[in-house]
C-alpha cells in the first residue's frame, strides 16, 4: 500500500482528499500546515507528497525547498495542489523542483491518475 | 605823402570799379579794375557809353535814368537795389551793386559811379532764401521763439497748419501755451540747461494742443540759436502719434501674447494634471483589476474544490449505510456554496455602496442591548480558547443605523478572530458621550506590517502577512463605506506580531 502524505490547511478539503486517497487504496498521513509537512515527510518518509501552496506557517514553495534539498527525502515525488492557478503562478511552479503543478479545482479522477503515474515512474 | 599820390592809388588801386560819364553817358576815365569786372581793355572803354556795358534789356532805362540823375544829381548809396545785371565784353551777365556821385568839371556835369560785383551776395541770398523756404515747407513743425519773452517769432507752415493758428495768433503765444503738460515755471526749468550753455541740445517728449483743443504726442528738439540780434529757441517738433500708437500696439501684442501664454501654460499644466489624474487611475484601476482576478481566483477555488471533490466523494458513497457520509459531504457543499456567496455578498455590496444604492437610517439603539446580541452570533466564530471581552461606558443609547454598525463590528471582530491565535482575547469597547460614539476592537494577532498600513482600505488589498489566509480584501474597503454614509470615521494602529486597534467613531 502506498503513502501519501497531504498538506493542506484548509479543513474541507485536507479530509476530502484524505478520503478520496482512502478510498483509493491509499495509506494516507495528513499535516495541516507546512512546517508539519515536513516533519511528517520526514518521519513517515511516504511515497508521494501532495502540497498546497498558500498555507500559515511554512507554504509550500518553503516545504518544497526543504525536503528537496534533504538528503533523502529530496527522492519523494512532489505534487502542488493549489487555488493559484494564475499564469503567473502556473509559470513559478513549472520552473520549481515539484513533479507536478495541479490546480484547483480539481477532477478527482485527473488527480488519482496523476498520483498513480508518478508512483509507476519512481517505482 | 602828397595828396595826390594818395588819390592816385586811391583810383588806381581800388577793388572796386570807378568810372566817370558825361551827360551823354560816354566813359570819360575809369580805373583799371573796370576793366577786370568787364573785360574790356583800357582803349575799348575808353569814349564807352555806358549803356554798352549793361545787358540789352537794361540800356533803354537806364538812359532814363542818366537823364533824371543828371536833372537831379544826388548821391545814391549800394545796396539799394540787388537786380542790376552788368554785361562783359563776352556777353556774359553778372549781378552788380551801383552808387553813384556827381562832379561838375568846366560847367559841365559828369556822373561818378562806383561799380560793385555781387555775384557772391546774390548766390548766397539765393541760399539763404532757399532754406528759409525749406524750414517753411517742412513737414515737421519748426516753431522760433524769443529766449526772453517766449513768444514765438516765426512758426513755419507745418506748424501752423496742424496747429489750427494763424502766424499772427501764434507771434502772442507761447510754448507754454500749447503744452498743456507744462507751466511757466516747469518750461523755464526745462530750457535753462541750454540757456546757461550746460546742454547743446534738448530733447524731450511731451503733449501739444491745438487750437482746437486736441492734443498730440510730440518729441522736442530744442536748441538755442540767434535770429539777427535776438537770442531765440528753434524748436523742431515731431508728431509721434504713429509712433506711439505702434509702441501702444507692441505693449498690447506683447501683453497678449503673455496673456496667451500664461492661459496656453495653465492649459497645458491643467492637461498634465488631468493626464497624471487619468493615469494614476488607470495604474489604480490595473492594480484593482490584478487584485481582484487574484483574489477571485484564490478565493473562488478552494470553496470550489471543497464542493467538486465531496460531490465526488457523494457518487462513491453508494451504500444504504454510507448515508451519513453523503450527508456530510452535502453539509461540505452546503457551507462551501455558502463561503462563495459571502464572496459575492461582499462584491455586490461595495457595488451597490459605490453606485451610491444603499443609504443610512439612524434610529436610537440601546447600544449594549445591540452589542451582547451582536457577541452571540459572532462567539460561533469563536474557538473555545478564544473569547471576545466587552465594556461600554456613557451613554446607553446611541443613535446608529443598526445594520451598517452590525457589519462594522461582525467584519471587525471576525477579522480580530481571525489573525490572532488561539488564548488570545479580543477586547470589544464602547463609549458614548452627546457628540460621538467610539467603539474600539483590539486583538493581540499577527498585526499589520507597517508598509502595508496605507493600504488597508483599498479593495481587495491583502497584507503580505495574510495571503496565506483566505479573504478578499473587501472587509474593511466596506467597513469605511459603510462609515461614510453615517460620516463616520475609521482608524487604527497596529504593531506586527503585537497586534491591532481599530477605532469607530459615529457622530451622534
Amino acid at each position: 500500500m502506498k503513502k501519501i502524505l497531504i498538506i493542506e490547511d484548509n479543513d474541507d478539503i485536507r479530509e476530502n482528499l484524505e478520503e478520496i486517497f482512502s478510498l483509493s487504496n491509499y495509506n494516507v498521513i495528513t499535516a495541516e500546515n507546512g512546517s508539519i509537512g515536513i516533519k511528517k515527510a520526514l518521519s513517515e518518509s511516504p511515497n508521494i507528497i501532495l502540497c498546497d501552496i498558500a498555507m500559515p506557517v511554512k507554504n509550500g514553495y518553503e516545504v518544497l525547498e526543504s525536503l528537496k534539498n534533504h538528503n533523502t527525502a529530496h527522492q519523494i515525488p512532489f505534487v502542488f495542489l493549489t487555488a493559484s492557478a494564475q499564469e503567473k503562478d502556473i509559470a513559478m511552479g513549472k520552473d520549481s523542483k515539484a513533479d507536478y503543478y495541479l490546480t484547483k479545482p480539481f477532477d478527482t479522477s485527473d488527480l488519482l491518475n496523476i498520483i498513480k503515474k508518478l508512483l509507476k515512474e519512481t517505482a | 605823402m602828397p595828396k595826390k599820390t594818395i588819390l592816385q592809388a586811391l583810383f588806381e588801386e581800388a577793388t572796386i570799379g570807378i568810372l566817370v560819364a558825361n551827360q551823354e553817358g560816354v566813359i570819360i576815365e575809369h580805373n583799371p579794375y573796370i576793366e577786370k569786372l568787364f573785360g574790356y581793355n583800357d582803349l575799348e572803354l575808353k569814349d564807352k557809353n555806358i549803356e554798352e556795358l549793361l545787358p540789352e534789356s537794361f540800356r533803354t532805362r537806364h538812359v532814363q535814368h542818366r537823364t533824371s540823375f543828371h536833372k537831379k544829381p544826388a548821391p545814391r548809396a549800394m545796396g539799394a537795389n540787388l537786380e542790376l545785371f552788368g554785361q562783359k565784353k563776352d556777353g556774359t551777365q553778372f549781378p552788380i551793386e551801383i552808387s553813384l556821385s556827381h562832379m561838375t568839371f568846366h560847367g559841365e556835369p559828369y556822373a561818378i559811379a562806383y561799380i560793385n560785383d555781387v555775384t557772391n551776395l546774390v548766390e548766397a541770398k539765393k541760399i539763404s532764401d532757399d532754406i528759409s523756404k525749406i524750414v517753411e515747407e517742412s513737414l515737421n513743425e519748426i516753431y522760433i521763439f524769443h529766449a526772453e519773452t517766449l513768444k514765438f517769432i516765426q512758426v513755419n507752415k507745418g506748424a501752423r497748419q496742424n496747429m489750427g493758428y494763424s502766424l499772427e495768433e501764434l507771434q502772442q503765444i507761447t510754448p507754454v501755451d500749447i503744452k498743456p503738460d507744462f507751466d511757466l515755471d516747469q518750461f523755464t526749468q526745462t530750457i535753462a540747461p541750454l540757456l546757461n550753455g550746460e546742454e547743446d541740445k534738448l530733447l524731450f517728449e511731451t503733449v501739444h494742443q491745438r487750437k482746437d483743443q486736441t492734443t498730440y504726442p510730440v518729441e522736442v528738439h530744442l536748441q538755442y540759436s540767434r535770429l539777427g540780434n535776438q537770442p531765440v529757441f528753434v524748436a523742431i517738433i515731431i508728431n509721434i502719434n504713429q509712433q506711439k500708437n505702434y509702441e501702444k500696439h507692441l505693449i498690447d501684442y506683447s501683453e497678449e501674447l503673455e496673456e496667451k501664454v500664461k492661459e496656453r501654460t495653465k492649459q497645458l499644466e491643467e492637461n498634465r494634471a488631468q493626464i497624471e489624474l487619468a493615469f494614476y487611475k488607470e495604474k489604480e484601476l490595473s492594480e484593482l483589476k490584478s487584485r481582484f482576478v487574484s483574489m477571485a481566483s484564490h478565493e473562488f477555488r478552494t470553496p470550489l474544490s471543497s464542493i467538486l471533490s465531496s460531490a465526488d466523494l457523494i457518487s462513491r458513497y453508494e451504500k444504504t449505510e454510507q448515508q451519513d457520509k453523503r450527508m456530510k459531504h452535502v453539509q461540505r457543499i452546503k457551507s462551501s456554496v455558502d463561503n462563495l456567496t459571502s464572496i459575492l455578498n461582499d462584491l455586490l455590496s461595495l457595488e451597490k455602496l459605490e453606485s451610491g444604492k444603499i443609504t443610512s437610517s439612524i434610529a436610537e439603539v440601546d447600544f449594549q442591548d445591540f452589542s451582547s446580541v451582536l457577541l452571540d452570533e459572532v462567539n460561533l466564530l469563536t474557538t473555545d480558547e478564544q473569547q471576545i471581552t466587552y465594556k461600554h461606558s456613557g451613554k446607553g443609547i446611541v443613535k446608529i443605523d443598526q445594520h451598517l454598525v452590525k457589519n462594522i463590528l461582525l467584519n471587525l471582530l471576525s477579522n480580530a478572530v481571525k489573525y490572532s491565535p488561539n488564548g488570545t482575547d479580543v477586547e470589544l469597547s464602547s463609549e458614548c458621550n452627546d457628540d460621538i460614539l467610539k467603539i474600539e476592537v483590539k486583538d493581540y494577532g499577527m498585526g499589520i506590517p507597517h508598509e502595508d498600513q496605507e493600504h488597508m482600505f483599498s479593495r481587495f488589498f491583502r497584507a503580505t502577512n495574510a495571503t496565506s489566509i483566505q479573504g478578499t480584501g473587501l472587509g474593511l474597503t466596506i467597513v469605511k463605506r459603510y462609515l461614510d454614509l453615517m460620516n463616520g470615521s475609521i482608524s487604527f494602529e497596529s504593531k506586527e506580531n503585537e497586534g491591532t486597534t481599530f477605532s469607530v467613531e459615529i457622530p451622534q
